[in-house]
């Protein structure tokens, strides 16, 4: 299935992209199956977003979400760093 | 209830007029202005020369207008508009506003404080502080966590 992952603030930069289509199996269908996956698969920056997993934030859709929550072929998947708005 | 996120500069008075145009029924507005502080530290040697805002379009407009229906099932209100601004932002700079109107004060006051809090924590926006020691990503405060938390318990 195929999914478009969200940069943002910090992490974006980290990246140096703000957006990206990845084709993921099946069977990696939450935030945190796709960030173990493509941490192994491309290490870099995924490995160090594996690594800070515990200080970021995930949505769905536009959603904040759990690392657990199931993601679908062609769901927006975001990652940022905690919010500091206002 | 209006939800704005945009580079320019937001006029409160205009704001207030078009929530109050004419409805009686509007007894109390109450706004909030959060602005760019000069210095974001205690010790005051790290003086701001900017500030870039970064948002997630589309996750932004719809967690403020969550916000604003939370409000309103909780206290019985006249009209929200909440304002924040994205972007390059300089020290004294308005970054956000957010206006409640009611028929009595009660109410829009409570509302407009449960509104800015849930903004610090709920809604995806990002601060990066640009000074002569470099540019920083601010972090997020403990206080603002309790600060939302603590509506649980009103």
């Amino acid at each position: 299935m195929k999914i478009n992952i969200l940069f943002f603030a910090g992490i974006r930069e980290m990246f140096g992209i703000h957006e990206k289509d990845i084709e993921i199996l099946e069977s990696e269908n939450s935030p945190y199956k796709v960030l173990s996956f493509l941490s192994e698969k491309e290490q870099g920056s995924w490995a160090e977003l594996l690594n800070r997993k515990d200080s970021i934030r995930v949505a769905i859709n536009q959603e904040i979400c759990d690392w657990d929550d199931h993601l679908s072929d062609g769901d927006e998947l975001a990652f940022f760093p905690p919010i500091t708005g206002g | 209830m209006t939800v704005c996120i945009q580079k320019e500069l937001f006029d409160v008075e205009k704001i207030i007029s078009k929530l109050k145009n004419g409805k009686a029924s509007i007894g109390a507005v109450v706004s909030f202005i959060g602005y760019v502080r000069e210095y974001n530290d205690h010790s005051k040697k790290n003086r701001l020369n900017q500030m870039d805002l970064e948002h997630y379009p589309g996750m932004t407009e719809k967690a403020l207008m969550k916000i604003e229906l939370n409000a309103k099932s909780r206290w019985s209100l006249e009209d929200v508009f909440i304002v924040h601004r994205v972007g390059k932002l300089l020290p004294s700079d308005p970054i956000v506003a957010v206006v409640v109107a009611s028929q009595h004060r009660k109410n829009a006051f409570k509302a407009c404080e449960f509104i800015i809090d849930f903004l610090k924590t709920d809604a995806p926006f990002w601060k990066k502080e640009i000074s002569d020691h470099g540019e920083l990503w601010v972090k997020n405060r403990v206080e603002d966590d309790k600060k939302k938390s603590s509506w649980d318990i009103e």
